[in-house]
């Protein structure tokens, strides 16, 4: 019948369906809209896909090689025990950056938020779903850093039966912390910025602020005063990692194979998750009518999507028009925009601080031309060959870091 | 089917978005509910529907209170917003199967819902192309029919007509009329004060966050025209 073949082409389904992975499996295909969009699209699009795609597995292939060659080396130095820790530090770094910039707005203020709220859903179901959908973001960072390490650590070490047991379960718990964290800072941040008139401008100032104060903080925690011997780093470094990023410390001593500072771990991730659902329940209405608001002189008020410029702002904004050439309009119409989201902004400042390390690797690589002066700054005994070279780099990376940390 | 009483929302630090509104929709009524820019239309649609709470008052749903009985609430209510954005990397097939997922219907219901109402609006030929591509106006009528799909007790749409061409409109009017005979309520906000006259047995004007008047059309307006009422209303507050 022609119904049923219709009910055939649209997928229509016939059984119940959790209301939670529907959400979850919206939100999924809504990071993937572009994908689809150019498979929909003309050969050209299709094309650029590709490229596209070329372009970010060659990335992830250089950033995943970078990270392994990290391990190798720490491992070969003698950092075994460091390297995972360190490797979760990195990563929750970066999920953290990651949801303070992102997380304000993905998990407060989503664009679809009046549709969603209009549907049979309770505020359970829409905030879990949201959560879902951040933490599978920030999955990816857990797979871009925190694997790699795993998987050549494991091969070089072959470490214990308890590593292979917990080793699954701390994968999935990584993106937990740092959510909680980044969480956190995000709602603060949200409700500073929300004050001021240009609450972008505020959120990527404000932002910025606590991610270099956590990292001056953290560059507080203790000092290296001899860079010179390497067998001491790796004290330095742990210890490092336990002020900087404490929950790594304990999964670091749990995968090695210390049970109670893992389930302590396990705890408190499951508990930061459990605050964070049960915050967001609570208040993920208020966050969005505030973050959605606007301060005027007559107090807030709420942004609608149509919203009627008064008189006097109307001619003020002629002014304006009047005073400007079109160049220039053009030019400050970019510039708001610019600063309007803080993606932008936040992905200025990394490829920034991206080409500065990158440089910075390039020089101290240039010695490895000369491998007997690098080896004998580095105090290495047995960097007489040129097949060592490679080592010796990431000996000296390894070097930089530490200096740079203490 | 729709009580609104004494409904306040304040944001912080300003004057009320609306205050100490009240109304009745009965079923079978198509209620209209004018207001100039600001006047706190959206603000009240946003607190039925339930997307925003507020600090006093109560809405009840069907006899139920949204306060108390949300999911119930919103499982009988459709909103169809002023600016519709369906997920636009959906096809149109795609979004109105997650609606109806979502709404638990009948999968041979859905059907036959889907078929009837993308026929009437002309988009039955377009479903398997991605929101992307839609017009604003095919964006419109893939929500009305989202909206109807499901079988709602109460229909609330903020100004449904903006960007809906004349056979779209007059299909849509039609589906309104035939959603009341059935026992359904209508409550929509416009700024098209014609069809809101045609359309509406009862009204309400909201001015400056406060209920003005209510009731039934030729009870608010009386001899002149809605047009005529809404502009005196105006100009008494300037």
């Amino acid at each position: 019948m022609a119904s049923n073949s219709l009910a055939a082409k649209r997928g229509v389904k016939n059984k119940t369906k959790n209301k939670v992975l529907l959400l979850v499996k919206i939100r999924i295909a809504g990071i993937f809209a572009g994908v689809k969009k150019s498979l929909k699209g003309e050969r050209r699009d299709k094309i650029k896909l590709i490229a596209f795609s070329l372009l970010m597995l060659y990335s992830f292939g250089v950033m995943i090689y970078t990270i392994g060659s990290f391990t190798k080396a720490f491992v070969e130095v003698g950092f075994a025990d460091v390297v995972l820790p360190m490797m979760a530090t990195s990563g929750a770094m970066l999920m953290l950056i990651s949801t303070v910039f992102r997380g304000g707005n993905s998990l407060f203020a989503p664009k679809d938020y009046d549709f969603v709220s209009s549907l049979p859903l309770s505020d359970s179901e829409i905030v879990i779903s949201r959560l879902i959908t951040q933490y599978i973001y920030e999955f990816f960072f857990v797979i871009i850093v925190f694997l790699p390490a795993v998987s050549v650590y494991a091969y070089l070490v072959s470490p214990p039966l308890i590593f292979w047991i917990l080793i699954i379960p701390t994968i999935l718990l990584l993106p937990c912390i740092p959510a909680f964290i980044g969480s956190l800072a995000a709602v603060i941040i949200t409700f500073i910025a929300s004050r001021f008139r240009h609450k972008n401008l505020g959120t990527i100032i404000i932002g910025l602020l606590f991610v270099f104060g956590a990292m001056y903080f953290s560059s507080m925690m203790g000092t290296y005063a001899n860079s010179e011997k390497i067998a001491e780093m790796g004290e330095f470094l742990s210890a490092k990692l336990k002020y900087v990023y404490f929950p790594a410390h304990l999964l670091g001593r749990g995968l090695t194979g210390e049970i109670l500072p893992w389930l302590a771990y396990f705890a408190i991730s499951v508990v930061c998750v459990a605050i964070l659902i049960f915050f967001l329940n609570k208040n993920h209405r208020k966050m969005y009518a505030y973050i959605t608001s606007i301060k005027t002189k007559a107090g807030r008020r709420p942004v609608s999507k149509r919203t009627t410029a008064s008189l006097s702002s109307a001619k003020t904004a002629a002014a304006n028009v009047r005073r400007t050439s079109p160049t220039m309009a053009l030019y400050k119409k970019e510039f708001r925009r610019y600063f309007s989201c803080p993606t932008y902004v936040l992905n200025t400042i990394h490829r920034a601080d991206n080409g500065f390390t990158n440089r910075r690797g390039r020089i101290l690589c240039s010695y490895g031309k000369d491998i007997r002066r690098l080896g004998s700054l580095l105090r290495l005994d047995d960097c007489q060959d040129t097949a060592d070279s490679v080592r010796v780099c990431y000996y000296a990376f390894i070097n930089d870091i530490v200096v740079n940390l203490s | 089917m729709l009580r609104i009483e004494n409904l306040t929302k304040s944001y912080k630090k300003g004057k009320p978005a609306v205050k100490g509104l009240s109304l009745h929709v009965e079923a079978g009524d198509i209620y209209g509910f004018i207001g100039h820019n600001g006047a706190g239309k959206t603000t009240t649609i946003r607190a039925v529907i339930g997307a925003l709470d507020f600090e006093e008052g109560d809405i009840f749903i069907d006899g139920h209170s949204i306060k108390d009985d949300p999911i119930y609430c919103k499982s009988v209510t459709a909103y169809i917003p002023d600016t519709p954005e369906p997920y636009e990397f959906l096809t149109g097939a795609q979004y109105l199967a997650f609606i109806g997922d979502i709404f638990g219907v009948d999968p041979v219901k859905r059907e036959e819902l889907v078929e009837e109402y993308t026929r009437r609006f002309e988009i039955d030929n377009v479903l398997d192309n991605l929101i992307s591509s839609y017009s604003h106006g095919m964006k419109q009528k893939l929500v009305v029919t989202s909206a109807l799909i499901h079988s709602p007790k109460l229909l609330v749409l903020d100004e449904p007509f903006v960007g809906l061409d004349p056979k779209a409109s007059h299909n849509l009017k039609q589906i309104m009329r035939e959603k009341c005979e059935e026992g359904c309520a209508v409550f929509f906000s416009t700024h098209v004060l014609d069809v809101a006259e045609k359309l509406c047995n009862k009204i309400a004007v909201i001015k400056n966050g406060e209920l003005h008047a209510s009731g039934r059309m030729e009870d608010v307006i009386g001899s002149i025209s809605l047009e005529e009422y809404f502009l005196e209303v105006i100009e008494d507050g300037e």
